[in-house]
């Protein structure tokens, strides 16, 4: 039995070495597209050996990707000093990937989306002309973002840019702004219907609420801006600045102490695969 | 035609943004007073706007730069694999082979958990030493010193209350959770204070915008629509459009009278075969 | 006593409007000028940014949508505002597909309005590297090797091709980092993107979250905070802009009127609350009695 030397050894490394580099190298014209048709059919392939995989290798599978998902930033923290980082420099270009990956994901939401409001305007159920809107506010600004973007590439001058801009901050925007803001008045209903101070507490947090509310507005600095210089401490934006940058301080640490240990369990729980619930439990 | 119709969409464009805002607006605002079909409709042209926009600019600025064109540009031919390795979500709707997914799912999962080790230490280590307030900063027994010891008995109490491994039997343990409760209350006080105070700037931000943009813009708007109107009325040159809207209210007007009298024929129709 | 109790069983749709019209009135007002107080936190924040050398270049972290347009937009333009005023070269990126084109707006409709009087120019002076999907490694990567991470910028030009990108590469050429956000993302940043490098973290979060961030700020990890429209307000009042009226302001000046009315209607509710129950029990009572 013969062990390879160094020379040997050192042979084969740059034989692979080059053959990587003439694989990976740009292609163009003809060859790109043999290479890419190629690349699509390893994944079928690979896709195809996955579908063919048998149940009781599932869950190991996996597993073992969750593991090595989680180990290259794990071990950029671990093994890295001052002077050695080895991976923290491939972190870019490993972020563009995910960030590639994780785009395809795009018409995940929408699939379900469509087929719900497709069968609405099939049907003709109550509220299709809903659905069918749905379908025309989705067409027309996609639509609209593509000719704009194709207009401004070949420097043509017309309303592309108008009606995308129309669609964007004359009907996203303020449909956006608004479905949120009336939160505020939700907010302004259940104080008067359903904050009950019932206990001692509960008037404790009400008395801390309305300090900080009235200490960050000018109406409260204007309330207290009559007290002397010596009681210039109880002025309600200095009382409110206390409560904030003390107790409240304190209180947020102690509770963020015991979300970080919960949280540094279950990351540990997820990346070793030990983590229960319906999802993790489904049967593969 | 397409030129003219360009420059007047460009020359108007902030009237028309103005005035579609002020309909959206108007529009979700209406299900405070009562559900009603305007709320639905604006409800679902914001998902498909939502959607549509979210589609577009993915690819705009993720999928066609960073895939696209230098795969189909400059040859860089292995970023096909990434597709393939992205087409393993859409096995979510597949029943036989949704496992396929899991695998995707379960990398990005992986990424986020294996970075709480730099997550912890570089969050939390710093707060636990932070918390290590000096007695005597400085040197100086004084105000600090009341401010280190509110600090420690507020932070400690506070642990105390969630600490669940064990009974709170020990009178100390059990007043202690419970001086930590009320402390806990002053947080959530200023959590409480402080989103009264966010959910009620984005409701200042939507009645600014229609009571300082719109309300001026549909002022001037309505008062050059009143001078058209005047215009068209009086002026000469307009005579053949006053005699085409004449024409046209006489045929509506027409119309109407049809419409009505055959509904009435209907209605007595219907009742007298009742009868 | 009795119309407490009375005023237990108003419609929601009066409340709703009473809320309209308190908020109206202060809008209508326009009140003008900012609030004279400006709290430590935005001093800070003003410090950091002020004190960043020419040859840094400040990141804009942006996490926020159209949803918190009120409290975001201004907190953005204000500190785009400072940089493009003062010479500072900044790059913003939004994690938010939405926002996007918000920030990109804001900084374009500042670039026009700042043009003249200090020759702000997209490229030279600033950058906005578009939509980018967030995670782990793309956040570490804005340390690391900038050009690589952002490669190209919203209107697709590779961002290392710009003047303003000029001799920046990674942390040592990046004086402070914003972080924008209407979510979580604070610990993200901070992460893998100023702690492990050393570099200064401003917060600028809408009011919900800012509670939450005064842990932060006495550890050091957050030099300063901008709170909200009223933290822009402020941030506005150190630039200079204590006389002009601006979104940020007038939020600030409507808060009042709309916290002490969120304040009196508390009070009401409880008062008929307390009311009723008085009244329920002399009832139950004389009921007993009889």
């Amino acid at each position: 039995m013969t062990i390879l030397t160094h020379n040997q050894w050192s042979a084969i490394s740059t034989r692979f070495y080059k053959l990587w580099v003439v694989t990976i190298a740009d292609r163009h014209g003809w060859q790109l597209a043999v290479f890419i048709t190629g690349a699509l059919l390893v994944g079928a392939l690979a896709m195809w050996m996955l579908m063919s995989v048998p149940t009781r290798f599932r869950k190991p599978i996996v597993m073992a990707v969750t593991f090595l998902g989680g180990l290259i930033l794990a071990l950029e923290f671990l093994i890295s000093t001052d002077t050695w980082h080895p991976l923290t420099d491939f972190l870019p270009a490993y972020g563009n990937v995910q960030m590639v990956i994780g785009s395809f994901a795009l018409l995940l939401g929408l699939v379900n989306l469509f087929m719900i409001h497709a069968e609405a305007v099939n049907k003709r159920t109550r509220g299709w002309i809903n659905s069918f809107a749905f379908f025309v506010a989705f067409f027309a600004i996609m639509i609209a973002g593509f000719v704009k973007d194709y207009a401004a590439a070949k420097a043509v001058s017309g309303s592309a840019d108008s009606i995308y801009t129309v669609f964007f901050e004359g009907f996203l925007m303020p449909l956006s702004s608004t479905m949120f803001s009336m939160i505020a008045f939700y907010i302004a209903s259940a104080a008067y219907r359903a904050f009950r101070i019932r206990s001692t507490e509960s008037a404790l947090m009400m008395i801390t609420a309305s300090i900080i509310m009235l200490g960050l507005v000018p109406a409260g600095q204007y309330l207290t801006s009559g007290l002397p210089g010596w009681l210039y401490w109880l002025r309600l934006e200095n009382v409110s600045y206390w409560l904030l940058t003390s107790p409240n301080m304190a209180v947020q640490r102690a509770m963020a102490f015991g979300i970080a240990v919960g949280a540094l369990a279950t990351g540990l729980r997820i990346w070793l695969s030990l983590e229960r619930g319906s999802f993790f439990d489904r049967q593969l | 035609m397409t030129e003219t119709m360009a420059g007047w969409l460009a020359h108007n464009s902030t009237s028309i943004i103005i005035w579609c805002a002020a309909l959206c607006t108007f529009a979700i605002y209406s299900v405070l007073y009562a559900e009603n079909r305007f709320f639905r409709l604006f409800e679902h042209i914001y998902i498909g706007l939502a959607s549509g926009y979210g589609v577009y600019i993915t690819w705009s600025e993720i999928l066609g730069p960073k895939w696209w064109i230098p795969m189909i540009y400059k040859g860089q031919w292995y970023w096909m694999f990434a597709a393939v390795a992205g087409s393993m979500f859409y096995f979510m709707y597949s029943n036989r082979h949704v496992w396929i997914s899991r695998i995707i799912f379960g990398f990005f999962m992986g990424v986020t958990a294996g970075g709480m080790f730099r997550g912890f230490y570089e969050v939390y280590f710093p707060q636990i030493g932070s918390s290590m307030k000096p007695l005597a900063p400085g040197g100086h027994w004084g105000w600090g010193t009341v401010s280190a010891v509110v600090f420690y008995a507020l932070m400690f109490s506070a642990m105390t209350y969630f600490f669940f491994s064990f009974e709170h039997k020990h009178p100390v343990v059990a007043t202690t959770a419970k001086a930590g409760r009320w402390f806990l209350m002053i947080g959530f006080g200023a959590i409480f204070g402080a989103t009264v105070m966010g959910r009620l700037t984005l409701l200042i931000g939507r009645l600014n915008f229609l009571i300082n943009t719109w309300a001026p813009q549909a002022e001037s708007d309505t008062r050059r629509i009143w001078l058209a109107l005047v215009a068209v009325a009086t002026w000469p040159r307009f005579l053949w459009l006053r005699v085409s809207l004449a024409v046209l209210a006489a045929l509506l007007v027409v119309l109407l009278v049809i419409y009505f009298r055959r509904r009435q024929d209907l209605k007595q129709k219907a009742t007298g075969t009742q009868d | 006593m009795d119309i407490l109790i009375k005023l237990q069983k108003i419609d929601r749709r009066v409340i709703y409007a009473l809320v309209i019209v308190v908020l109206m009135v202060p809008l209508l007002l326009q009140p003008k000028g900012h609030p004279k107080l400006v709290t430590p936190e935005v001093h800070h924040a003003f410090d950091v940014i002020d004190s960043v050398p020419k040859d840094k270049m400040v990141i804009l972290s942006s996490f926020w949508g159209p949803s918190t347009e009120s409290e975001n937009g201004p907190q953005t333009a204000a500190l785009m505002r400072h940089m493009l005023m003062k010479g500072i070269r900044f790059g913003i990126v939004s994690w938010d597909q939405a926002g996007s084109q918000i920030t990109y707006n804001i900084g374009k409709s500042l670039e026009q309005e700042l043009h003249r009087r200090y020759g702000v120019r997209y490229g030279v002076d600033w950058v906005h590297f578009g939509y980018k999907l967030q995670n782990e490694a793309a956040l570490r990567g804005i340390g690391t090797d900038l050009p690589t991470t952002m490669e190209r910028e919203k209107e697709g030009k590779l961002v290392s091709t710009l003047p303003v990108m000029r001799g920046i590469k990674d942390f040592h050429n990046i004086g402070a980092v914003v972080e924008i956000t209407a979510s979580g993302t604070l610990e993200g940043t901070m992460t893998y993107t100023t702690q492990p490098n050393g570099l200064k973290l401003l917060y600028c979060p809408t009011a919900v979250m800012s509670v939450e961030a005064y842990r932060y700020l006495d550890s050091g990890q957050v030099k300063g905070m901008l709170n909200s429209a009223v933290g822009a307000a402020q941030y506005e009042t150190l630039i200079g802009m204590s006389n002009v009226t601006t979104q940020a302001s007038v939020t600030t000046w409507t808060l009042s009127t709309a916290h002490i009315f969120i304040i009196v209607l508390i009070l009401l509710g409880n008062l008929g609350y307390f009311a009723s129950k008085k009244a329920a029990r002399r009832q139950g009572g004389e009921a007993s009695n009889d």
